[in-house]
């Protein structure tokens, strides 16, 4: 939680009140529009995702064209905003990785949040994770549809 | 000319006739108030923050035949901590002379939108004949736009105070 959402949360004890009864979390961000520019809004917090998102999912999608998916045994896809949130301060994106797509198909959710690992130039490679275990259930390790694709990561090698 | 169009010219006729003969005035308001409270919703349901505070500029009709049966437009504008412009449309109607609820439609059109539907209550606490102070509650669904996060629903309750003015 940022200073501000903490400022924030603060100054109205009803607010913090009826987060923590419902089990909600007190945000600086519900709307695209509550992030100043360049900033995303994810799980109540404005983060820098054009340069700092990688988000933990489950299907790599590789430069080369071809796509390996995997699956993510984790079964019940945990909450996405909070993978979401543990993947950005992970973070392990070098360089400038833009914007990644959604991942489809073999994917039971969208991925709405950028998801790019880049490893750098000489290499160019990227990966795209879908969130939330991405076809995980069907519990023999594989994901049912291994095309599960991200057919655009939108990160550029080099 | 064909009967269908003489009918519908004779039923045109009745009703300006009508109108003309009638007694009917509309009665014209003007209200101001600044709103605030508590927004929530987003992708997973799960966030609340404070709402922004509202400024909403609005004229009423009515006609003085039927003065429980209201129609207000108002101009919306989101102050802080962030700004944003919009319109509401609502039908009004008045439980006695301190109350009226009132249910309709909201939309945020500038920087980004948010549509949806929007209901509330006014308590009217009367300064003179033609003043008076309310306040009220209100509750706000926006459904539909492009400032929701990946089609989430974001919901606000809002506590309001201003000034009405029968014009």
């Amino acid at each position: 939680m940022t200073s501000r959402c903490r400022r924030t949360s603060s100054l109205l004890s009803l607010s913090f009140i009826l987060a923590t009864s419902f089990g909600c979390t007190p945000g600086e961000c519900l709307r695209v529009s509550d992030c100043d520019n360049g900033l995303t809004c994810v799980g109540g917090t404005c983060i820098d995702a054009g340069v700092d998102a990688r988000v933990d999912t489950g299907v790599d999608a590789k430069p080369d064209g071809t796509r390996d998916a995997r699956a993510d045994r984790r079964g019940d896809g945990g909450d996405a905003s909070e993978r979401a949130d543990r993947a950005v301060s992970d973070s392990k994106a070098r360089g400038e990785a833009s914007h990644a797509g959604e991942a489809r198909d073999g994917s039971a959710a969208d991925a709405d949040h950028s998801d790019v690992r880049r490893d750098g130039p000489e290499t160019g490679s990227t990966d795209a994770h879908a969130r939330d275990g991405a076809d995980a259930h069907n519990g023999d390790g594989k994901a049912a549809d291994t095309g599960g694709k991200a057919p655009d990561t939108g990160a550029h090698a080099g | 000319m064909t009967h269908r169009n003489a009918a519908t010219l004779v039923f045109i006729a009745a009703l300006l006739a009508a109108r003309s003969a009638s007694a009917q005035q509309y009665v014209l308001g003007g209200s101001a108030e600044l709103a605030s409270g508590l927004a929530g919703g987003g992708p997973n349901g799960g966030v609340l923050e404070r709402a922004r505070t509202r400024l909403r500029l609005a004229v009423d009709f009515r006609v003085d035949e039927f003065p429980k049966d209201i129609v207000a437009v108002g101009i919306l504008a989101e102050l802080e901590p962030h700004a944003s412009f919009g319109l509401d449309v609502r039908y009004v109607r008045s439980l006695s002379r301190k109350i009226d609820v009132n249910a309709g439609g909201i939309g945020i059109f500038f920087p980004e939108s948010l549509i949806g539907p929007s209901c509330g209550l006014h308590y009217h606490l009367t300064l003179s004949r033609t003043v008076d102070l309310v306040v009220g509650p209100e509750i706000d669904v926006f459904v539909v736009g492009s400032d929701l996060l990946n089609n989430s629903i974001v919901w606000q309750g809002l506590l309001q105070a201003g000034v009405h003015v029968d014009l």
